[in-house]
């Protein structure tokens, strides 16, 4: 018998019991190791816009705007991560988030690399004035994916 | 008093603090085990609708996290296409059954496209 570390739930004898659930923790099961989290805000100017489209149902022309930010994170690899965008209609959403409603579009996602986490804002916009914003919150752990 | 076992983190007094957040381990709490992971590479994605599948050998349908690598380089999440001006597909989703955890692609382009695939088993099942 290989030797562990392991702190069973209440009422459970640490000796015997062999369901994961059943265990507060074990030293046979690996667990996310938290490396880092933060926020930022993906901030477009609709002046910026980079192209445009003709929505026969408004019968107005929209505004395609996209910007993107980058986290470095300095792991050398490419970490487990999470993110959450507020949608402004009831509170947090998992990345990625698409969005689409009578010819409105919104897509805010994300991804990683061995260098940085990426954030893109994607959206269309029937006026090409002001600014449009998407708060990201993410987290990183130190897990290799490996990828 | 409950005896437990934590171990807080750096500056704050294991005997007073009752944030969770301030504790590296505490016994009163789960912990969320990885009960088993895995690593697939060089899956080709021909067509939408592509499955990636692999037994999880759990009892019941387990809680799955995974990622996918794209070509291009982009490590991303369900729901994912890669990024740039050739964006050759997606990351669709991610399927479970009692026996499979199954991983699904598209592909806008008329060639196969490569990717890899990092799954997390966590221990509650869903």
């Amino acid at each position: 018998m290989s030797e562990k570390i392991s702190v069973s739930k209440p009422s459970f004898n640490v000796l015997t019991t062999t369901e994961p659930n059943n265990i507060i923790y074990s030293s046979d099961y690996n667990s996310l190791k938290y490396y880092n989290s933060g926020s930022l805000n993906l901030i477009a100017n609709k002046a910026s816009y980079y192209g445009t489209s003709f929505d026969p149902i408004a019968g107005s022309t929209v505004y395609l705007n996209i910007t993107a930010n980058t986290i470095p994170h300095n792991l050398g690899y490419t970490p487990f991560y999470t993110g959450f965008v507020d949608t402004e209609f009831l509170g947090f959403s998992m990345l990625p988030l698409s969005f689409a409603d009578a010819g409105a579009f919104s897509d805010v996602s994300g991804w990683a690399d061995g260098t940085n986490l990426y954030f893109q804002y994607w959206f269309n916009s029937f006026t090409d004035t002001g600014f449009a914003t998407a708060t990201v919150l993410y987290k990183i752990f130190r897990n290799d994916t490996g990828l | 008093m409950t005896p437990l076992i934590g171990i807080s983190k750096q500056g704050e007094d294991v005997l007073t603090i009752t944030n969770p957040n301030d504790f590296i381990f505490n016994s009163d709490y789960n912990t969320f085990k990885i009960l088993s992971t895995g690593l697939i590479l060089s899956q080709s994605v021909p067509t939408s609708g592509t499955v990636v599948s692999v037994a999880h050998g759990q009892s019941g349908i387990p809680s799955v996290y995974a990622f996918a690598k794209f070509p291009t380089g982009e490590v991303a999440l369900p729901g994912e296409s890669n990024k740039g001006t050739n964006v050759i597909g997606s990351f669709e989703n991610i399927e479970i059954d009692n026996t499979n955890i199954y991983f699904i692609f598209s592909s806008f382009v008329g060639t196969a496209y490569s990717v890899g695939l990092r799954y997390y088993i966590f221990e509650a099942p869903i």
